[in-house]
């Protein structure tokens, strides 16, 4: 039962560049926490401020209640899998693994069985004689987790892990992640850019831009009900789609939305008080959420300029005034680019966000 | 791509003229090593007669067995000082973040600028008050004045380009700065430590002027010094038969040395120029 605490921890380089000004996070005990965020947000130095590979400028950081500050980083109870892998070039796999337990002077027979376990639950022991050299990429991976898990870490840290493999070999390394995840009682957390992997592997994800915490919860919170508008732009793909407009007209919590490109007034149930008639507003709704209409039926008039075919779905690219938008459709719908169409909201989920980008739509009625 | 008969005649020629100058000043010592005394200065491209007694005559007029083992022992005590400090300096210099480093480097780099002779007096002193004067200790210190500074600078060069997520992976697994550099960094570095000693090794057992200045008995002498002094049986016979059979001799030991390590030099210049 180990939670990661960040207390008003600060990190700041060579005495100018704050990375990461003032974060209090509370990472929760044996469940996957995962960082996401644009490169340069600081997710990789939270997680060696964790890892301790990094000094830690201000504040306090504990590990299941232990303040492990300025504990060297193998008395912390961590474990890292690097994005390289970093597997030691001259070793066998079963050395690599072995490399942390020598250190901490454990017996033969102790090391021995806890490297054989591990590589039998990763499918390594037809490997262990073999140099990293001698390993595809996948098998270099699961060696790298192997040697994390040998260490029974409280604390097991991923930065990156699959960004080296192609993509085939990421979807198994995903599910073999996931699978870990299941059996392993312990903390984790993963750094990564790719918002697929956010989704599918966190309990928690934490949105991170320029050192801040934008949003933390569970995915499909954070998917429905992002706080702001670059939460909402950063989960999901293809991005959700952000039409300018302005307020018509505000009558109790239901606000009335026109602009270029709007067929008819668009109306949304916004939190009381966030918005007056006049204000300038953005309108974000998914592109599984449109749908195309013939003739004028629909809410936004809709130009498209190209489309993809991806099999069981097609993409639309196009505009709506001058915002541009994109829909999910079905294969079967052949469109010709450069006409005109309409698009027809079919779903209750939209979001306004207002001229601070802040999400000022009602949440508590879906 | 296909060279035509022109531009391989060329490419030949210059393979040829390249070879020729830098070939034959040794050629020409071997020829020279098996000439009698008198026919010394008759123009042959092959001696007629092959004259072997100008080999045994250097071991016998003078300790040249002595000053081999000198030199075997000065070169290798020098190449051993020099990769054991230079490997340290170097982890020091390529990973651990100090005020100065950059400065650090380059005053090594300009300790080896100085011309040997201007530290000369000042290094006999120095030599002298440590009482290392005519002793294989003497010159192994002072010949870490010119084989310390580039040992650093490639060590450190090489150890940078160790990538370094490696060794923040051996920090997670408690490994000290020690472990660090002797089970992670060192057997990695096996090339570039082959190389850097070797060209120690050249350096040191070539040099003369320091060899020369800190040594005064003939047994005490380094080669390039013995093969310096050796002398005619009369003034008037002048001995180049000799120094070149000399020559030859103490030149095969780095001959067979390069080419024993020959893969690992390769790979050692050229360690790091691709990615694995």
């Amino acid at each position: 039962m180990s939670e990661v605490v960040f207390e008003n921890v600060t990190k700041i380089y060579n005495g100018k560049t704050v990375v990461v000004p003032r974060i209090n996070l509370r990472l929760p005990a044996n469940q996957l926490t995962v960082f996401v965020g644009p490169s340069g947000c600081g997710k990789s130095t939270l997680l060696k401020l964790i890892a301790g590979l990094e000094d830690t400028t201000e504040g306090k950081i504990t590990i299941g209640g232990r303040d492990v500050t300025f504990a060297p980083p193998a008395k912390r109870g961590i474990a890292m899998v690097f994005q390289s892998y970093a597997l030691y070039p001259h070793m066998t796999v079963f050395e690599n693994m072995a490399f942390a337990l020598k250190i901490a002077k454990a017996t033969k027979q102790e090391i021995r069985a806890r490297v054989e376990d591990v590589a039998k639950i990763l499918q390594l022991t037809q490997l262990l004689d073999r140099k990293p050299r001698q390993l595809s990429g996948g098998q270099r991976q699961r060696v790298a987790i192997g040697r994390a898990l040998v260490r029974k870490p409280e604390v097991f840290l991923l930065d990156e892990p699959l960004s080296n493999l192609d993509a085939s070999l990421r979807v198994e390394m995903r599910i073999e992640i996931a699978k870990i995840r299941q059996n392993l009682n312990a903390t984790m957390v993963y750094v990564t850019h790719d918002q697929v992997e956010a989704m599918t592997l966190a309990n928690n994800i934490v949105v991170l831009r320029a050192g801040i915490v934008e949003q933390m919860g569970p995915p499909l919170e954070i998917y429905h009900k992002p706080v702001n508008k670059f939460v909402a732009g950063f989960l999901g793909s293809p991005q959700m789609n952000f039409i300018e407009a302005s307020v018509k007209s505000v009558d109790g919590n239901l606000a009335h939305f026109e602009g270029t490109g709007f067929l008819k007034p668009v109306t949304v149930k916004i939190q009381p008080g966030t918005l007056k008639a006049g204000e300038k507003a953005t309108i974000g709704i998914r592109p599984e959420h449109l749908d195309v209409v013939e003739g004028h039926d629909g809410d936004f008039a809709f130009v498209a300029s190209v489309q993809e075919q991806l099999g069981d779905h097609s993409l639309l690219y196009g505009s709506v005034g001058e915002s541009r938008c994109t829909i999910k459709t079905d294969a079967a719908r052949v469109l010709k680019v450069g006409e005109k169409f309409s698009l027809r909201i079919q779903s209750a989920e939209v979001h306004v966000f207002d001229a601070a980008e802040r999400n000022v739509v009602a949440f508590e009625n879906r | 791509m296909r060279r035509s008969l022109v531009e391989s005649i060329g490419l030949w020629f210059a393979v040829i003229v390249v070879s020729v100058f830098s070939l034959f000043p040794f050629y020409w010592a071997v020829v020279s090593s098996l000439k009698e005394p008198s026919s010394m200065f008759q123009v042959e491209y092959w001696p007629k007669v092959l004259e072997w007694s100008n080999y045994s005559s250097i071991f016998k007029e003078q300790p040249f067995g002595t000053n081999i083992i000198n030199s075997l022992i000065v070169a290798s005590s020098t190449v051993l000082l020099c990769l054991i400090v230079g490997v340290l300096a170097a982890y020091s210099l390529a990973r651990v973040e100090f005020r100065g480093r950059g400065t650090l480097l380059a005053l090594i780099l300009a300790v080896s600028m100085f011309p040997q002779v201007a530290v000369l007096s000042g290094m006999f002193e120095l030599i002298k008050s440590m009482g290392l004067y005519n002793s294989w200790g003497g010159l192994t210190i002072s010949y870490m004045i010119f084989t310390l500074p580039f040992t650093i600078w490639l060590l450190t060069t090489f150890m940078r380009q160790l990538p370094r997520e490696l060794e923040q992976a051996a920090i997670v697994d408690g490994a000290s700065s020690w472990v660090v550099l002797t089970k992670v960094f060192l057997p990695l570095m096996g090339p570039s430590l082959v190389t850097t000693g070797l060209l120690a090794f050249i350096a040191a057992w070539n040099e003369f002027l320091f060899a020369l200045t800190f040594t005064l008995t003939a047994e005490s002498r380094t080669v390039p010094v013995a093969i310096g002094l050796i002398s005619g049986a009369s003034s008037f016979e002048s001995p180049w038969g000799r120094i070149m059979a000399a020559s030859v001799i103490v030149t095969v030991p780095l001959v067979i040395l390069v080419l024993v390590f020959q893969k690992s030099i390769v790979s050692g210049l050229t360690a790091g120029a691709i990615k694995e």
